[in-house]
This record gives structure tokens, sequence and C-alpha cells, in this order.
């Protein structure tokens, strides 16, 4: 569990939906990973046949390493002392998607990716 | 003999205290958050290889086939 362990009150919540790897989070939680892919094509008649090109596999963007912040400086962390509570009134949300994370409360490392796409061919003449 | 760090953070956590929330949305890889956290890594790609690009202001929907709309 993360150092600083802290209540959390919340008087109301109104959340209408939590939707593609999101995550509402209500009190503390030690790390947090969400991935969302997707590819959303939408084709007509494609012009260019390229065999089976609805894979992840066929596109780079779902391959591509996520990039790293390396600072290379250590920071020694100390939490100074016991940390009061946390009190929210009314929290009002009415949409989380794609790796959405919502935390009322602490929490460990928290790394989320979303990658997409969206192919959309349209078969009319004027259109390529 | 342990070497400390060159950098020392010491996190001296006030009460968090919140009325109200209202938000629309929250989405691609954001976060909402209210309390202590250590590291955040949000990443969002969004990529639409350019035969897919519709030239002009509006995207037009196909027109249905003739006997499609008598059936």
């Amino acid at each position: 569990m993360p150092k600083g362990q802290r209540t959390t009150r919340i008087v109301s919540i109104a959340l209408n939906t939590v939707g593609s790897s999101s995550v509402a989070q209500f009190g503390d939680n030690n790390a947090t990973n969400l991935k969302s892919r997707a590819i959303a094509v939408q084709r007509a008649v494609a012009n260019n046949d390229e065999g089976d090109d609805v894979r992840f596999a066929s596109y780079g963007l779902f391959t591509r390493p996520l990039l790293q912040l390396h600072t290379g400086i250590t920071v020694g962390t100390r939490i100074d002392r016991p940390s009061p509570d946390i009190e929210i009134g009314c929290i009002d949300v009415t949409a989380l998607s794609s790796s959405a994370l919502l935390r009322a409360g602490c929490g460990g490392p928290l790394t989320a990716q979303t990658r997409v796409l969206h192919i959309r061919h349209f078969n009319n003449p004027g259109i390529r | 003999m342990m070497i400390p760090p060159p950098y020392s953070l010491t996190v001296a956590n006030g009460p968090i205290k919140v009325g109200s929330i209202r938000i629309l949305g929250i989405s691609s890889s954001a976060s909402m958050l209210l309390g202590d956290t250590e590291s955040i890594r949000l990443y969002s790609f969004f990529d639409t290889p350019p035969e897919s690009v519709i030239v002009g202001p509006l995207a037009p929907l196909p027109s249905l086939p003739e006997e499609d709309t008598n059936a």
C-alpha cells in the first residue's frame, strides 16, 4: 500500500457511464494500469484490397513503444505526518471512456494508454 | 554504508475538502484524481492513415442503392 493512506468520505456520487477500460475508484489503491486499443473501420468498398488489414499487427501504431521519462536523478520521498482525511461533497460525472480514471483517494503509479486508428474509406468516384 | 539519494522530497499532506464537482467527460487516457499519487504516465495515440482522408468540409454518407429503399 502507498505510504500515505487516507480515509475518503464522499456525500454523493452521480456517475452515468464508465466505458472501454476506464476505472472509477473511491478509496486508496496500489497501482493502476489501463489499456485501450480500437480500430473502427467504417468502409463502403475499399479500392485497395490490402488483404486482412483489420488486425492490430497490421499497423505500427499499436506496436510503437511507450516513451519513458529518464531524469537520472533519484529522489528520496518521505510522508511527513499521518495524512488527514479526504472529504468530498458531491461528484457528478457524465462519462468516463477509453482508459480514463476517476479516483478519490491515494494511489501508487498510474499508467494509461489509448490507441485508436479510425479508418474511413468511401467508394464515391469524387472521393478517394 | 547506505548513500542517501542526492534529492529528498518531504510530503506534508494537508486536509482535502471539496464541495462539489461537475464533469461532462473524462476520456482518452485522462484522469481526475482527488488525493495523493506517486507517478502518472498517460499516453494517447490517434492515427488515421492518409487514404481515408475525405476532401471537403463535410463527410458525405454513401447513398443507399435504389432497390433497398423500396424493400
